[in-house]
């Protein structure tokens, strides 16, 4: 054997791992061919077999190990599926529900601080409306900035993680967060040129959006590095951390609100990037065990991140659309081009709590499907495919009736919750007085019920790396929410005395839209499940 | 804010400079593509259709309320999709642009692109392009002569129409601050606002305005001296193609824009302001060139940028289309004529897509009318108005270019083909007498006010071609016997322009004013400073057009009968008083009351002397009574009086969070 020939001593240890490598992806392999095609996905290629193994490519490498397993006869039993437990069961329920909502422990946070000190970390209560409009936008933009990153970053992440790939991970998460603040900077220098050229606002206005935007960008970058660690609670002590400290300086030192804030935001993003690289660090030295595979060609990077780069961005700029399109509805004088309207971002904020619990619930349905996949799949044999395929199809519609009636139940007792604050007059607001406010929370609400099925459909699209599945109909969301929400919007504020609020059935069309579309293509998925996990493989 | 140095009036002027170039020069490069003819003529097609093309889409996008930049944008970019991809299978065409672009942009991480020899090439390309056309241009002493004379023609041209506006900032003529406040409501979506009136030019300012985002004094102050030029590049494209010389466009360019204080006073002084007229004026003269360029060169291009041109003129002033109309009659009776069988299957096609596009511009008055619109009661006034005047005297000034076009038949003799030149000539001889005998005899004989004072203004347009005809014919019968000639020719025009502008020095115009610079100044800097709709000014009725859509302004009259500034009517559809919270007032005094010497102002400004006399007692007692004033501004002339007052937390968490919001008023 040529190949055998070519190994140098002491590398034989390893090619025993690979080998186990290979046989946990499929135990009993046709042929070579079929190796060096689960060694690719494994991330091997010619380079990496040639100085780690000494062997020519990745097909030579194959036949070695194919010669190992023919000689070693290799047997594997079917795995039996254990059930869980109820009390095991139940704790990996809580577990996942959790994680799904625990997203929301820093917003809830910063509500908290909102109501008891009257100001956060990067709001005010008593912010002048300019004020307002200039960290709203800041908060819009950095939003649709790095939205895309942050889904790169997480999914690419996940990838390398779920391989022990630690170093990957932590190279591939700076890749992207580098870029991240390139384009951050680019942008902030574009934008500044722009208003030069055409004084969209005044420059307190473009520091204060610049200053902020570009702080809030660093703090996105960050959570997205905690995300991937799984360490959302150390965010959350971040961010109460960050709040104390605008405490601190403007309660005590007496700074400008702006100030202190500026100065929280800088130290926060400082601390949650450097304390993130820590934590990738102790990770690696941890877990990296094996191979160090080079970093993948550029094109390959941004080609396999592409479509959760899309939808990142998509779903964030969709996020903040509504809101957009209300806020530049000239109803009267409109002062710039976007102008915060209170009413309406008070309708939607409080909406937002609608997420919290369906989340948590997206989370455990998902890992239900997802955890219990590869086990279930040797429950069926080939030839009984299409039954498999039925089973999980019953099972996707079985959880979005549950899901569906778990939102009802989240947009009811909500909505019961903030009628009993509103006539409490609770710190002397009275939530839902305005129409528009009211209107806004109700159609925001659904929206968000909706959308909550839309995510769930996403995260099952994405655990079968099918980002494709999933981009596209968040794009036409986007589209439809644009469309519907611009002409709404403005309709509403010529016919329909200065309604301009009615930039929210854009939202709502939006999430009816993107739901659909995914539903539909979760469902087609779910139909042909072996050929797709055959796929994802 | 030194709005009389150089820096200011210049930034501003680049920007709504700029704004001009993206989107009636860079963009309709790209919407249009394929248009005929070189340079100037190709400029002039693309910059017709585009215009036409932005106030249809500016009439149906108000029309619906959804006239905005970003549906401009839109619609702009669906045209532009139109032209580039056909529609049956732009789809495709679109996934495979995307697909292109993915691949470009793989390559290019990956290094197999590199751009610099990319950028290499376009560079290289670009430069030959130059190269060429400097070699044209200035490839002989007769060219340099000539390109030297057009520049500096056009320079001239320039520096006269935009001296006023440079050196003072209030808006030119009463007409003006008619159509800043029309301007701004095509912003606010608000069509016919005062009244039926063609609203083409309101939308082309208000589309200006907002790819400038400048201040719409600003955009209103540049616009029409810019116009002016346009028209001069104009009157240049149909002279130097019709009768085949440049110098004779050179020549037409330089009566026009040089000399129209001396030939056509009438019209030079309302060529620094900004008004409809003048703008249709632009659009006058390479209608009918492309009209006739149709004609010969039976090219689509040609016939719809004729189109486009005769649908603005129609949306932007209808007595221009009138005229214009006239111009295509005498063209289509002298080709009739001479050339009956070709003309007569062209004319067909070209009269029924005419009769579309007039139909086009008189939808809005259509649109107007049903939505229980009445017409513009002053304009309307003035098309019922009569006024007794005598025959016009006939001048010097009029003798020339009428001589010219009596002369030009004879210019028919030097060309070939002849019947193309027959017509040609016959054509302009024909409309320079016509438009002559209508101004002679339309205002005498209907006593109508419009005719008396528009006839001169469309005889005008006509001096600088009859002048240019007669130097066509002279420059054929002393420098057509030799190539040798061309030169002198050349010299000898750019001579006589030297000559006519030592003799004659000729001024800029100067439009009268309504109101002090410094009034405006003091408003563009308290819009400058001051957050929109927070502020109040209290003014003169000029202060309101200057106002609306940034702050709230307040009528010295009001002010007067309501005896205190913190009341103001609710605006829009309802009609009932509220008490505004603007943290500021400005009130607008003025020591030297403004007298624009008008006779309809008189009564006027008689109101006024008594008002600033009541507010000047009202600002006495105010200082002794509060704290919460100051002067923030005061010359020899003017003062501006500012309140402030304070606001305090719970009223700004109550604004910022929709409760007590002044412009939900």
């Amino acid at each position: 054997m040529e190949g055998t020939r070519e190994l140098a001593f002491g590398k034989i240890e390893n090619i025993v791992h690979l080998t186990e490598a290979v046989l946990q992806r499929h135990s009993t392999p046709e042929d070579q061919y079929e190796i060096a095609a689960i060694m690719e996905s494994l991330g091997w290629n010619d380079r990496m077999v040639n100085e780690t193994f000494g062997c020519k490519n990745v097909f030579s490498l194959a036949v070695i190990i194919m010669d190992a397993i023919q000689k070693e006869h290799h047997t594997t039993i079917m795995p039996q599926t254990k059930k869980l437990s109820p009390m095991r069961y139940i704790v990996k329920i809580l577990r996942s529900f959790l994680r799904g909502s625990i997203f929301a422990l820093p917003m809830a946070v910063s509500v908290g601080a909102m109501l008891t000190l009257r100001f956060s970390i990067w709001s005010y209560k008593y912010f002048s409306l300019q004020d307002a409009t200039s960290i709203s936008i800041a908060t819009i933009f950095s939003f649709a900035t790095i939205g895309g990153f942050t889904q790169a970053i997480a999914r690419r992440g996940f990838l390398y993680i779920g391989q022990d790939l630690y170093t990957m991970a932590r190279r591939s998460t700076y890749y992207f967060i580098k870029i991240g603040y390139y384009v951050c900077i680019t942008i902030a220098v574009a934008f500044a040129l722009f208003n030069f050229f055409f004084s969209l606002y005044p420059w307190r206005m473009v520091l204060i959006i610049l200053l902020y935007f570009l702080f809030l960008s660093s703090i996105w970058l960050s959570v997205t590095v905690m995300y991937v660690l799984q360490k959302e609670l150390v965010f959350t002590g971040i961010i109460t951390l960050g709040i104390a400290l605008v405490l601190v300086f403007f309660r005590l030192f007496q700074l400008n609100i702006m100030v202190s804030q500026i100065i929280a935001l800088f130290i926060v993003s400082l601390l949650s990037t450097l304390i993130g690289n820590y934590y990738f660090l102790r990770t690696e030295q941890r877990n990296e065990k094996g191979i160090d595979p080079p970093f993948p060609r550029q094109s390959v990077l941004w080609y396999t991140s592409f479509p959760y780069f899309v939808y990142g961005f998509a779903y964030f700029t969709y996020l903040h659309l509504d809101r957009v399109l209300a806020w530049s509805t000239d109803n009267a004088f409109m002062p710039y081009p976007i102008w915060f309207r209170g009413e309406y971002e008070l309708g939607l904020d409080f909406a937002l709590l609608v997420l919290i619990l369906p989340m948590g619930f997206v989370e455990v349905v998902v890992n239900e499907i997802m955890a219990n996949l590869l086990a279930n799949q040797k429950i069926f044999s080939a030839s009984d495919a299409s039954s498999m395929n039925h089973w999980y199809s019953g099972l996707y519609k079985r959880r979005f009736v549950t899901v569906s009636i778990f939102s009802v139940l989240s947009a009811v007792i909500l909505f019961l919750v903030i009628q009993i604050l509103s006539k409490a007059n609770f710190e002397d607001v009275n939530i839902l007085a305005t129409p528009i406010t009211k209107f806004v929370f109700i159609w925001a609400v659904i929206s968000y019920c909706i959308l909550a099925l839309g995510l769930m459909n996403s995260l099952i699209l994405f655990s079968l790396s099918q980002p494709g599945l999933v981009f596209r109909p968040m794009l036409w969301g986007l589209i439809i929410d644009l469309c519907l929400g611009f002409v709404l919007s403005r309709w509403g504020s010529y016919y329909w005395n200065g309604s301009y609020h009615w930039a929210v059935i854009g939202l709502f069309a939006g999430a009816v839209v993107f739901t659909w579309l995914t539903s539909r293509r979760v469902l087609k998925v779910l139909n042909h499940l072996d050929y797709y996990l055959y796929a994802a493989m | 804010m030194d709005t009389n140095g150089f820096y200011f009036p210049a930034y501003h002027l680049f920007r709504v400079g700029f704004a001009f170039f993206i989107v009636f020069g860079l963009w309709p490069v790209f919407m249009f593509p394929k248009e005929p003819g070189v340079g100037l003529e190709r400029f002039f097609s693309r910059y017709i259709k585009m215009v036409a093309l932005i106030i249809i889409a500016g009439y149906v996008l108000v029309f619906f309320r959804l006239y905005e930049w970003l549906s401009i944008a839109v619609v702009l970019f669906l045209f532009m999709l139109r032209r580039t991809l056909n529609w049956s299978v732009k789809l495709k065409g679109i996934s495979e642009l995307w697909d292109t672009m993915s691949v470009l942009l793989l390559d290019l991480l990956d290094g197999q692109v590199k751009l610099r020899p990319f950028f290499t090439s376009r560079w290289i390309s670009f430069k030959a392009k130059i190269r060429e056309g400097l070699k044209q241009n200035f490839g002989s002493l007769s060219a340099v002569v000539r390109s030297a004379a057009l520049l500096a023609t056009l320079t001239l041209t320039a520096y006269y129409h935009f001296a006023d506006a440079f050196h003072h900032v209030a808006p030119a003529m009463s007409d003006s601050y008619v159509t800043l406040a029309w301007m701004k409501y095509v912003d606010q979506k608000a069509l016919f606002h005062d009244g039926i009136y063609p609203y083409g030019f309101h939308i082309y300012l208000s589309m200006l305005r907002k790819f400038s985002s400048d201040d719409a004094v600003y955009v209103l102050r540049y616009t029409g001296p810019w116009n002016s030029v346009l028209i001069t590049l104009g009157v240049y494209l149909l002279v130097s193609r019709l009768t085949r010389k440049t110098t004779s466009g050179i020549v037409a360019a330089f009566a026009f824009g040089v000399l129209g204080g001396l030939l056509f006073p009438a019209l030079w002084e309302r060529e620094a302001a900004s008004n409809s007229q003048e703008f249709a004026l632009l659009f006058l003269l390479p209608a009918w060139y492309f009209t006739m360029k149709y004609f010969q060169s039976e090219d689509k291009g040609d016939l719809w940028t004729a189109i486009a041109a005769c649908a603005v003129i129609g949306l932007v002033h209808t007595l221009v289309l009138a005229f214009w109309g006239v111009g295509l009659c005498i063209l289509l009776f002298v080709r009739l004529v001479i050339k009956f069988r070709a003309t007569f299957k062209l004319a067909k096609k070209l009269i029924l897509l005419m009769l579309i596009a007039g139909f086009i511009s008189g939808l809005p008055l259509l649109l107007g009318l049903i939505a229980g619109k009445h017409l513009h009661s002053a304009s309307v006034e003035f098309l019922l108005t009569k006024m007794e005047v005598a025959f016009p005297i006939i001048t010097f000034i009029d003798w020339v270019p009428l001589a010219g076009f009596a002369a030009f038949p004879l210019w028919i003799f030097s060309q070939k083909p002849r019947r193309e030149a027959v017509i040609s000539a016959f054509f302009i001889s024909i409309l320079g007498f016509c438009s002559f005998a209508m101004y002679y005899t339309l205002g005498p004989l209907t006593s109508n006010a419009i005719m008396v004072s528009r006839m001169t203004v469309l005889w005008g347009m006509l001096i600088p071609v009859g002048i240019a005809c007669g130097w066509t014919v002279a420059a054929v019968v002393l420098f057509s016997w030799g190539k040798f000639l061309k030169p002198i020719e050349s010299l000898v025009c750019t001579g006589i322009l030297i000559w006519a502008l030592s003799h004659f020095q000729p001024t800029p115009p100067a439009p009268y004013k309504m109101q002090y610079d410094s009034m405006v100044e003091q408003y563009l800097r308290i819009s400058a400073a001051y957050v929109p709709t927070q502020w109040m000014m209290v003014s003169s009725e000029e202060g309101y057009d200057l106002a609306l859509g940034k702050g709230w302004h307040m009528n010295l009259q009001d002010f007067v009968k309501e005896e205190t500034a913190f009341t103001q009517k609710g605006e829009r559809d309802k009609d009932y008083i509220d008490v505004l919270n603007t943290p500021d007032i400005f009130i607008f005094y003025e020591k030297n009351i403004f007298d624009p010497h008008l006779q309809p102002m008189d009564e006027i400004i008689a109101g006024r002397i008594k008002s600033y006399a009541w507010l000047s007692e009202w600002i006495k007692q105010y200082k002794k009574t509060h704290e919460d004033w100051s002067v923030v501004y005061e010359d020899k002339d003017i003062f501006v009086f500012r309140i402030h007052r304070v606001q305090n937390q719970n009223k700004l968490f109550q604004q910022t969070w929709g409760l007590g919001w002044p412009s939900e008023i």
